[in-house]
């Protein structure tokens, strides 16, 4: 039934109250409770329905205006309560039911009304009071917070889309910080409803009332981009964060406001989890400032994405999902698979795993290029070959190769897969003698960023570049070997017959003169053959070819030897007045190049000789510890300080002194550092004459 | 210089430089040996027969054959026959000496296998001598 005319709508309620037996509840927008004290026939209505006894509970919204209003008629209801934002206007009995027409503006009484006393339509606005009830809170904790200005501590879930933008736009406009983290989704929604809000914070930073200001965590990329633009334009911070919390919420240093919808499309969410309670503030403002510090500001991210630098890296503690990873990689591959194995084992690993022949069905069903590096193992040779060498049956028409690097060169501990330059996974090795994959790897890094996954790129090209490096580097070696070899035997092939015909003719000729000239060709042709050992020599250590032939002899024997042979050079070129004397006083075995020390021992005692004209030359062979000292001491003219410094460099000579090329002293201690020892020379304490020494390991 | 040769030794030396086979060849006869030299290993093969040389002095590189393959060749044609090596070349040398390692006696005598070039006439003929002496087979 319908009532028209206020009067009606007074009467019509009047007769509600006086009608009702046990209980009347009244709930009224906040224009109502003046109305409830003011209008006498309802005053009286309230206070007659008290004194019979009924009891009576009333739901308004209490605001400052109408506060002494409600104080009046908490004094006549058994029970008031609060509700923000209340639209309509009833009262419902045990048996009736009055719905005055919704109007707010103050003093004026409803022209019209809803009236019923059907038991459904009675039961269901009992109904509807009930739960209006159990969300308002008790009317004298609403009159304290407009009193005392004092918040109660309140967590809501709020529901209603006018609401809820009501009380974010609350929750943005009293902040003085304000911390949001949200998808693309709520930012979008934000801009839709509550972009204004923010103002308001913005300017209090820029006066810098506000040192936190507004900030805002979102995932920056394509499709944020303008509106990040946007929101940077207006004043706000932002920060890009990969992962985001599966949640929205805003924090701001009074209230928190959360909710677990994406707000797809910038749609206002359906609910809205509302809370003051310090304990929520508390900890959503530290998970912000925890997403904050590790956020990446939004203006490096932009560039980032404008530049298209999009990268994800990834550490993977887990062997396994590395492994799925792994062959997924590979798998994909569309144009190119590079891969670097730091050992023999890995490979084995790997290949029992399945990467090489996936590797290799890129290869042949989608012409992928496929290149492998590794260390060279017998081992797996077989596996290798069947790689990369053509199958008899068929057509080999796949890319793989396969390179052998220098495992100490490569020094990579990690097996290095790079997939069409655009991902890298690094997987490293943890111990090399587990046989399974899952076993021997620690930790692995994915990463699809550009500059990070080139690097690797640009590791396996120059490790790649290096085998061929290597390769033509050997194959130098070889040829320069080869030609040592052949100019050595073309420059002492002519030294032959000079030197043995000369002997010949000047055992056979008796004439003193044509002898002392047959001498001179002796000497020169010996100083030639001299000369192309020394220069031969240092042809070898220049190239690092200067092999070792190592025996085991006695070292004292040989430097008899050696003095002997000095003892006859004397005699042949009659410089009686040298004597060579040796000391040594055991036998002193060794492993080591025989000749080699030979021609040592023989430089030092020719150089001794060179340089003396008249004295005794004393060689020692000492054990001392682990090591032998051999020394060679002149009574000569000692070395020239000038020359001294650079005594065992390449043509450390005298322009003006003696013959000799000045390659001597450094053949020798090229040959003794090759055999670990070291050599040394210094003027004696006497001041006449100088002692050469050289020392080596007695390595038994 | 000289080293008493009371039966006279006769010796084919094998080099392809002519001018080695000469100053080896006169060196020797200087010294009481009786000497064949050939610069062609092929043809020095082909005249070679057992039983007459006491000793052979063979160059390494050669062309066609090289010396330890001669040398091979000689001793199926004479089980009994002695061979001295002498080369210019390092790389021989070290191997053929560790192809031929020196006997107890030879070490006690000072006899040498393998010989480098170049070599004075005096150390040819007292190793040669030597090893004719005392070397291995």
């Amino acid at each position: 039934m319908i009532l028209k005319g206020t009067q009606n709508v007074i009467d019509a309620e009047v007769q509600f109250f006086s009608k009702a037996q046990t209980r009347v509840d009244t709930y009224m927008n906040y224009t109502r409770p003046p109305l409830a004290i003011g209008l006498d026939p309802i005053r009286m209505s309230f206070l007659h329905s008290k004194d019979r006894g009924i009891y009576l509970r009333y739901i308004t919204e209490i605001t400052k205006e109408n506060l002494s209003y409600c104080k009046e008629l908490m004094r006549i209801v058994d029970d008031m309560r609060h509700l923000d934002a209340i639209k309509g206007n009833f009262m419902v009995s045990e048996g009736e039911y009055v719905g005055p027409l919704i109007l707010f503006e103050h003093g004026k009484i409803a022209p019209q009304a809803v009236y019923s006393n059907i038991s459904e339509v009675v039961e269901q606005q009992q109904y509807l009071f009930d739960n209006f009830w159990n969300q308002a809170i008790p009317a004298k904790e609403r009159i304290k917070e407009i009193e005392e200005g004092v918040i109660p501590v309140r967590t809501r879930l709020l529901e209603n889309r006018v609401e809820i933008i009501k009380q974010l736009k609350h929750l943005n406009n009293s902040a003085n910080k304000l911390s949001i983290c949200s998808t693309f989704g709520g930012m979008q929604m934000s801009y839709n409803y509550l972009f204004d809000s923010y103002n308001n914070l913005v300017d209090k930073h820029r006066r810098a009332d506000s040192k936190e200001g507004m900030r805002w965590i979102t995932n920056i990329d394509k499709e944020s981009l303008d509106l990040v633009k946007i929101f940077l334009n207006a004043g706000i911070q932002i920060r890009h964060v990969k992962n985001l919390p599966p949640m929205n919420f805003g924090v701001s240093d009074q209230e928190i406001a959360a909710t677990l919808e994406k707000m797809e499309g910038g749609k206002m969410s359906q609910s809205f989890l509302i809370s003051n309670e310090p304990l929520y503030i508390n900890h959503f403002n530290s998970l912000f400032d925890e997403l904050w510090k590790n956020g990446i500001n939004a203006k490096d991210r932009i560039e980032d994405v404008e530049q298209g630098n999009l990268g994800d890296i990834e550490v993977i503690p887990n062997s396994v999902r590395a492994r799925e990873l792994y062959l997924n990689l590979v798998k994909s591959a569309n144009e190119e698979v590079l891969l670097i194995f730091p050992t023999t084992n890995a490979f084995i690993r790997q290949h029992k795993m399945g990467v090489v022949q996936l590797a290799k069905e890129a290869a042949q069903q989608r012409n992928v290029k496929v290149r492998l590096l590794m260390p060279k193992h017998e081992s797996t040779e077989p596996l290798v070959r069947s790689l990369t060498e053509e199958d008899p049956h068929h057509y080999r028409n796949y890319d793989i190769d396969v390179r052998y690097y220098i495992e100490q060169t490569s020094g990579t501990k990690a097996t290095i897969l790079v997939v069409d330059r655009k991902h890298s996974l690094i997987m490293e090795l943890r111990d090399d003698s587990k046989n399974t994959f899952d076993e021997a790897i620690g930790f692995s890094t994915y990463s699809d960023s550009r500059p990070g996954v080139l690097s690797y790129v640009s590791i396996f090209e120059n490790i790649w570049l290096q085998t061929e490096m290597y390769k033509k580097v050997k194959e130098t070696e070889r040829m320069q070997k080869e030609f040592i070899d052949i100019a050595a035997h073309e420059l002492k092939t002519p030294i032959q017959p000079i030197l043995g015909l000369t002997e010949i003719l000047h055992s056979q000729i008796k004439d003193v003169k044509q002898k002392e000239l047959l001498d001179t060709i002796f000497r020169n042709a010996k100083r030639l053959n001299r000369l192309t050992e020394d220069v031969l020599d240092l042809t070898k250590i220049e190239s690092q070819s200067l092999q070792l032939h190592t025996e085991r002899f006695n070292l004292r024997e040989m430097i008899l030897n050696t003095i002997a042979d000095s003892r006859n050079e004397i005699k042949k070129e009659y410089k009686d007045n040298i004597v060579l004397e040796f000391v040594s006083k055991s036998d002193i075995f060794i492993e080591a190049d025989r000749g080699r020390l030979n021609q040592v021992v023989s430089n030092l005692l020719n150089n001794a000789i060179k340089f003396t004209k008249e004295g005794i030359i004393i060689t020692t062979a000492e054990k001392k510890d682990t090591h032998v000292v051999i020394s060679v001491k002149d009574t000569g003219t000692g070395i020239d300080p000038e020359i001294l410094p650079r005594l065992f460099t390449r043509f450390a000579t005298k322009s003006e002194s003696k013959t000799g090329t000045g390659l001597g002293l450094f053949i020798s201690k090229s040959i003794v550092e090759a055999h670990s020892g070291r050599i040394w020379a210094e003027n004696n304490a006497d001041g006449k004459g100088a002692t050469f020494s050289f020392s080596l390991p007695l390595n038994n | 210089m000289a080293v008493m040769i009371i039966a006279k030794s006769r010796v084919l030396v094998v080099d392809d430089e002519p001018d080695i086979n000469l100053t080896f060849k006169t060196g020797l006869e200087a010294n009481g040996f009786v000497v064949d030299a050939f610069s062609d290993p092929v043809l020095a093969l082909s005249n070679f027969k057992p039983g007459v040389y006491d000793l052979l002095l063979l160059d390494v590189r050669m062309p066609q054959i090289n010396g330890f393959e001669l040398y091979e060749k000689f001793r199926k044609i004479d089980s009994n026959v002695k061979a001295c090596f002498i080369t210019a070349h390092d790389v021989y040398y070290q191997s053929l000496k560790e192809i031929f390692p020196a006997s107890k006696e030879m070490l006690l005598s000072g006899a040498k296998r393998v010989l480098r070039k170049p070599i004075s006439i005096h150390d040819l003929i007292e190793t040669v001598e030597r090893f004719r002496r005392d070397g291995d087979q």
